[in-house]
């Protein structure tokens, strides 16, 4: 970034700012006594010659503000509009204005200024410092947003990991077992039934036996009615000799005949449980289907289920990778703020190399140092030699000032 | 076991910058107000680097780095940290054994980079 600014040393017109209520150029001639043109161009030679000193000032003064308005975003214009103030008194008390000639006979100057800097010098060390306790307080403040910001930023880094494009299929894949387990009562209830219904078939199967033993005792009934007829027949030929056969063969027939009817009742008894067990069976085919519908329904609603839980999810993923790129975002500016934060350390250096000079010119001053004296070349270049920034050198020479990226330079 | 870094520089807010941008990278921070002060903290204790400024009050970066180089941590690598951009310095501070020289305004990401080749290193 190029800055200009307008300069002051060496030459008898200073630019300054002029922050309102502070008294002007145009004001401070008004308030000096009345004097000839004439005699404005007779004093300006040796007027100029004494402005060196009030010139050094101002010019480290000016520079001072110019830069601080440049450089001090947090404030833009406080710390630069202050030192214009002081700037317009330095060249106020120091400047001689022309036809002044008081100043001129009156090298008394010096008690004044001697009293003045150090005020000055108070000020702005003050300003100085006020200035650097509240950069650390902010600093402070920002550190501590900077870590909550850190801390929510892994924490949701986390969730993402865990939520990263999932679908229902590999989360009901990954979750199987759990599944698994919430189906298991069904599952084991359905086992139950149709070991029952095996019980049954073997039920089934042992009155199909016994409907067959008893057509097997119902013919048995049958011939031996037949074998007990043919007897009694034959105890009949016999006559008196046959009667006692003939009572046997009776008893036999009455025997086979309740050994048939018996027979029957069994053959009926085992077709009605048959029939019961047939009912019950198709009874439990109809229940088989619904079951299976069942556990498609039930399978059917854990995906579902899963499925709306991943949404939710899906949601809260988008919220936290949203949060993670304003976390970046803020980031960026939380660096860029840390950089703006260490113009208050150059402030300080600007504001140093100026009080230093103040205090050199007060002891100069206290010492009998003439301000008749053309030495503002030498002082300049002692002025030169303590800055330790380019933007320093450059505004004092009034040379364009470049701003450098940052460099870091390994030996 | 994290790293641990000595700030030198006579700005308070300078030093929060740092610290701040150091101990998000994990390394603890030990602070010195200048040179005499960062003599004082030359008391034994574990340093895996120093981060110094040059214009400080009662002793300057520059002296402090010639006497580091005469005490038990001469081998711990130095990164000038400063607004001081004069080519005559630089050469000083080279001579005197500096590692890096790193010119204000920085950027915090920049120094920590530098800070972890040089701790690695």
């Amino acid at each position: 970034m190029a800055t200009s600014k307008s300069k002051i040393a060496g030459s008898p017109h200073f630019w300054v700012p002029c922050p309102s209520g502070s008294t002007s150029r145009s004001e401070r001639m008004a308030s000096s006594p009345p004097i000839e043109q004439g005699s404005q161009d007779q004093a300006a030679a040796p007027v100029a010659k004494r402005r060196w000193a009030p010139a050094v000032v101002a010019a480290g003064l000016v520079l001072l503000a110019s830069q601080a308005g440049v450089w001090t975003d947090l404030a833009p214009g406080a710390l630069g509009g202050m030192c214009a103030v002081v700037t317009l008194l330095v060249i106020r008390v120091l400047t001689p204005i022309a036809g002044d000639d008081l100043v001129a006979k009156r090298p008394a100057n010096a008690p004044l200024v001697g009293e003045v800097l150090p005020v000055w010098r108070r000020q702005i060390e003050t300003a100085r410092s006020h200035s650097e306790e509240s950069v650390a307080s902010i600093l402070a403040a920002f550190g501590s947003i900077s870590d909550r910001l850190d801390q929510a930023m892994v924490a949701t880094q986390g969730n993402q990991a865990a939520l990263s494009c999932q679908s229902a299929d590999e989360l009901v894949k990954r979750n199987e077992e759990a599944v698994t387990q919430m189906l298991q009562p069904m599952r084991e209830t359905m086992d139950a039934r149709d070991a029952v219904y095996a019980k049954l078939d073997l039920i089934g199967e042992a009155m199909s036996d016994l409907r067959q033993i008893s057509l097997q005792i119902k013919q048995l009934a049958r011939r031996t009615n037949m074998v007990a007829l043919n007897a009694s027949v034959e105890a009949s030929r016999a006559g008196e000799r046959g009667s006692g056969f003939a009572v046997v063969a009776q008893e036999v027939r009455q025997l086979a005949t309740q050994s048939g009817d018996a027979a029957n009742k069994m053959m009926t008894r085992t077709n009605a449980i048959d029939l019961e067990l047939q009912a019950l069976r198709t009874q439990a085919a109809a229940h088989d289907g619904s079951d299976e519908a069942l556990r498609e329904q039930a399978d059917r609603s854990a995906r579902a289920v899963i499925s709306g839980l991943l949404q939710s999810l899906g949601e809260v993923n988008r919220s936290s990778r949203d949060l993670q790129e304003a976390g970046v975002a803020v980031h960026e500016e939380v660096e860029r703020v840390m950089m703006g934060f260490q113009t208050q350390d150059r402030l300080s250096q600007m504001l140093n190399c100026v009080t230093d000079d103040i205090n050199r010119l007060t002891e100069w001053l206290q010492q009998g140092g003439d301000l008749s004296a053309s030495q503002a070349g030498e002082w300049l270049a002692r002025l030169d030699a303590s800055y330790t920034m380019e933007e320093q050198r450059s505004e004092h020479h009034g040379n364009t000032s470049i701003q450098r990226e940052t460099a870091i330079e390994f030996f | 076991m994290s790293k641990t870094i000595l700030i030198i520089d006579d700005s308070g807010s300078f030093r929060q910058v740092v610290k701040m941008a150091l101990q998000k990278a994990s390394y603890e921070v030990v602070e010195a107000v200048d040179g005499m002060d960062a003599c004082a903290k030359l008391d034994g204790r574990k340093l895996n680097l120093i981060v110094c400024d040059v214009n400080m009050p009662r002793m300057d970066g520059l002296a402090f780095v010639k006497h580091l180089k005469t005490t038990n941590y001469k081998f711990t690598p130095v990164i000038m940290l400063t607004t001081e951009s004069q080519e005559a310095k630089k050469a000083e501070g080279r001579a005197a054994g500096v590692r890096a020289w790193v010119t204000k305004p920085f950027q915090p990401s920049q120094l920590v980079d530098a800070v972890s080749k040089l701790c690695a290193a």
